[in-house]
């Protein structure tokens, strides 16, 4: 089998595992204590104006009420249109919001190429789905592009920014603008997708294939963008669910005798390694706790 | 200076790094706009030959200079072996992911800087930009985690902070730049807390090297813990302040409202900041008239840190945040009452009733309660009336970060000031958009050596301007008395001293408070003038 088959597997196998590691990092600190900040997008009544659960009286006698399609709509406004950068830096919204559009299509284009090759691996698309695949390819690439050269140009331009971006985090969008500008124009020049829908076809079905050069490049490019992704700030796609969801809106209680109660009690036990004098020799957090307590259980 | 000084300029060798210009602060609104600000007061020989002030000029956390270059290179191995602890599941259990998260996905977009009051105020000096102190946790961290490769990489990856003796001084006192208000963190996008970051460094700097500011650790939080409040009151001081609140009621108002200390059994056991005893008298008085008009079963505490609601370890530090939480949870279980009502102090709202959330565990998990819920719940449950005609005067209110922002309380303090006080109008902007009075995560009982100027000047700036602005319709009027409410007790002193350092009585008539005086100076069954604006006037 040629190489680049098995490079482009190899790429997807790393993304794939890089993601579930770096997630599964970040999942196992759950048990942490309460950082939230407001406005919650799920407490039913009180998102609009940042209110929470705290302002009902006796509230750990009250259900709390959720709103999670609130939530819903929350999340769909900051994946889609980008509703914090908008509200709060509009001049990077501007080149902000084509770019992300732009990799949502390149995403969605992507589906579709996996799943034309998949169920007409010879690249003849039905006409409807030929179209999508145009429309998603030629319309996210060139959204990425515009927004992602708007972006870079920010940054170069920005004294205040200069400090803070340092060559790798010029390479992230440098990676994406030479990935999706190579694409734009392999396949402009084509006049759409088939070659690489044929490709993928064969790729899946463990076929030796050796495609044309432009789009070996084109592949070599995109693994190596898929191989990096996990690896660079660009994680955020995954690392934003849980900045939200376990830190800024974890407003979950903690009733006696819960779940959270149980790991937390488990978590007292964890050792105290802290060196300062106030904090040595503890030993554990609960015999931490207990020093100052006289005999209080934590 | 925008853009002039890099993270990497931290470690740079060197006397001083920055300094305030007075001549770039924005200016303030009408009638201040031609106040001569002093700036910052320059530190005398003495001090700068043995204090740490390599940052900007201040000092924030009293670091002895080292005498010899082992001495500072020991320093340097203690901070990286703190750093590794402050990256471990257990060590900082209580923190890691959402260390890690905003350590690990900040984009550099820089949007944080111009929601930040203190980055603004002090003419956008590059030092504190709250990405600044960020970024340089950040590098180091990386730096730490990846051995030669990150240094060998560190030109490309921008890793290029090292662990030298000038960093962590200067990190140590950049830590106590920032006010903690989180307003950055809300206009993040990413969900980046750059506040957050900011309290990791403290604690690094306190539970590692036993760096952190004698008014929050020594005068602070050990002393809470030794003597009972972090003011210095033992419980014999409490019982002194109860029986001269209750000689004051008497003697001012005319009416006989018991104290409630110690009484087992009570309904609720109200824990006030201690500090409010001996500042604010007023407040606890204030407290009972209410309470008593509203025939609630209550009491006070003379246990140890039972009678003082501040718990400092919320700014700087988990262990003590955890012992002296657990010490407010004792006082509770001891006199089984059924639920803790927090008192008019922002973190220690947010210490209790959130944070503390996971940490008053089992036996230890007494229902909390924020004095500004129980307030609105009593007027609109009609057990308690007001005359809002008491409060002819205008009114604005402060938002506390650690109790609106941090906490979503935001509806019923609202709810209470509109129903006492007819000439209410918020500040701009307000709620959870709120501005940091300044005097946040400790800095308003930070007054050591030419702090204090500085958490005026700079600190302070955005929100004496806003309570300006919110007062403009009335400015002219030089004789009619304004309140700002700031339901908060460090909130309340920082705002003191701002109204103190601006002359803003004399000037403009300008006072300031808690929610509850509000209330009982329109409390039906109470003698008008429980706000005596002549009192008040003679005082200044």
């Amino acid at each position: 089998m040629p190489v680049l088959p098995i490079f482009l597997y190899a790429a997807v196998a790393f993304f794939v595992a890089a993601v579930a590691l770096r997630a599964r990092k970040y999942a196992r600190g759950r048990a942490h204590l309460r950082w939230e900040l407001y406005p919650v997008a799920h407490e039913r009544g009180r998102a609009q104006y940042g209110g929470s659960h705290f302002e009902v009286p006796d509230h750990w006698t009250r259900q709390r009420a959720l709103d999670r399609r609130g939530e819903a709509r929350a999340m769909a406004a900051e994946i889609v249109l980008l509703a914090g950068v908008r509200r709060h830096n509009r001049s990077l919204w501007r080149f902000s919001l084509p770019y992300h559009l732009g990799v949502y299509l390149v995403s969605l284009w992507l589906g579709l190429v996996v799943a034309g090759g998949l169920f007409w691996p010879a690249g003849d698309l039905p006409r409807p789905l030929s179209l999508a695949v145009d429309a998603t390819g030629f319309g996210g690439f060139g959204l990425g592009l515009v927004g992602g050269a708007g972006l870079l140009w920010r940054r170069l331009r920005d004294v205040s920014l200069r400090p803070y971006n340092a060559p790798a985090d010029l390479a992230n969008l440098g990676a994406w603008l030479t990935a999706m500008g190579w694409s734009l124009g392999v396949h402009a020049a084509e006049g759409g997708f088939a070659s690489l829908v044929a490709f993928g076809g064969d790729w899946l079905r463990l076929r030796a294939v050796a495609p044309a050069w432009p789009i070996a490049v084109e592949v070599v490019l995109g693994a190596l963008l898929l191989a990096y992704l996990p690896l660079s700030r660009m994680f955020h796609f995954v690392a934003k669910y849980f900045l939200y969801h376990d830190v800024r809106w974890d407003d979950a209680p903690n009733p006696p005798g819960g779940d959270l109660e149980r790991r937390l009690v488990r978590a007292m036990d964890f050792g105290l390694a802290w060196s300062a004098p106030h904090a040595a020799g503890a030993g554990t957090w609960r015999e931490a706790a207990r020093s100052h307590t006289d005999g209080e259980s934590s | 200076m925008s853009g002039k000084l890099k993270p990497r300029d931290l470690a740079r060798p060197g006397e001083q790094l920055t300094a305030l210009d007075p001549s770039a602060l924005p200016p303030l609104p009408p009638p201040y706009m031609d106040w001569p600000e002093p700036g910052v007061k320059a530190l005398s020989e003495a001090h700068r030959a043995r204090l740490e002030h390599s940052l900007d000029g201040v000092v924030g956390v009293k670091i002895t200079r080292p005498a010899d270059e082992g001495e500072r290179d020991a320093y340097v191995a203690r901070f990286l072996t703190g750093l590794d602890k402050l990256l471990d599941r257990e060590a900082n259990w209580t923190f890691l992911q959402p260390l890690l998260l905003s350590l690990e996905n900040c984009v550099k977009c820089n949007t944080c800087a111009e929601a930040c009051p203190i980055y603004e105020s002090s003419g956008r000096n590059d030092v504190y930009r709250p990405i600044f102190r960020a970024e340089v946790l950040r590098r180091l961290a990386r730096r730490r985690q990846g051995g030669r490769l990150a240094a060998a990489l560190s030109r490309f990856t921008g890793n290029d902070v090292p662990a030298v003796w000038e960093t962590l001084a200067r990190l140590a006192d950049l830590s106590y730049r920032c006010t903690l208000c989180r307003r950055c963190a809300q206009a993040c996008a990413m969900g980046v807390d750059n506040g957050l970051l900011t309290r990791e460094i403290r604690k690094l700097f306190s539970q590692e090297l036993g760096w952190a500011p004698d008014e929050l650790h020594k005068e602070g939080t050990v002393k809470q813990l030794a003597v009972g409040a972090s003011t210095g009151m033992n419980p014999q001081g409490l019982f002194d302040v109860v029986a001269f609140a209750q000689d004051e009621i008497a003697e001012r108002l005319g009416l006989a409202i018991e104290i409630p200390v110690d009484k087992a059994g009570a309904d609720i056991l109200v824990l006030h900041n201690a500090g409010e005893f001996l500042s604010w008298p007023e407040n606890l008085q204030a407290f009972a008239l209410i309470f008593a008009a509203a025939g609630l079963s209550w009491t006070l505490s003379s246990e140890i840190a039972g009678y003082d609601s501040v718990n400092y370890g919320l700014f700087y530090d988990d262990v003590q945040l955890l012992r002296v939480g657990l010490q407010h949870a004792a006082a509770a279980r001891k006199l089984g009452v059924r639920k803790v009502v927090i008192g008019e102090c922002g973190h220690a709202h947010k210490a209790a009733m959130a944070t503390g959330d996971r940490l008053w565990l089992q036996e230890a998990n007494i229902p909390r309660e924020s004095s500004f819920t129980l307030l609105a719940q009593l007027l609109r449950e009609g057990r308690i009336a007001l005359e809002p005609s008491r409060n002819d005067f205008p009114v604005t209110l402060h938002d506390p970060c650690n109790v609106v922002r941090s906490m979503g309380i935001v509806a019923p303090q609202r709810e209470v000031i509109r129903a006492a006080c007819p000439r209410f109008r918020e500040m701009t902007p307000h709620g959870v958009d709120n501005y940091c009075c300044g005097g946040g995560s400790g800095f308003a009982i930070m007054d050591s050596l030419n702090f204090r100027d500085w958490r005026l000047v700079v600190a302070g700036r955005k929100k004496f301007a806003q309570i300006l602005s919110a007062f403009a319709p009335e400015l002219d009027q030089t004789e009619l008395p304004k309140y700002v409410c700031a339901p908060c007790s460090n909130c309340k002193g920082q705002i003191r001293d701002l109204l103190d350092h601006y002359d803003a009585w004399a000037r403009i008539r300008l006072h300031y408070g808690g929610l509850v005086e509000l209330v009982a100076n329109a409390l039906q069954g109470v003698p008008a003038g429980f706000l005596d604006w002549d009192d008040i006037d003679a005082m200044k």
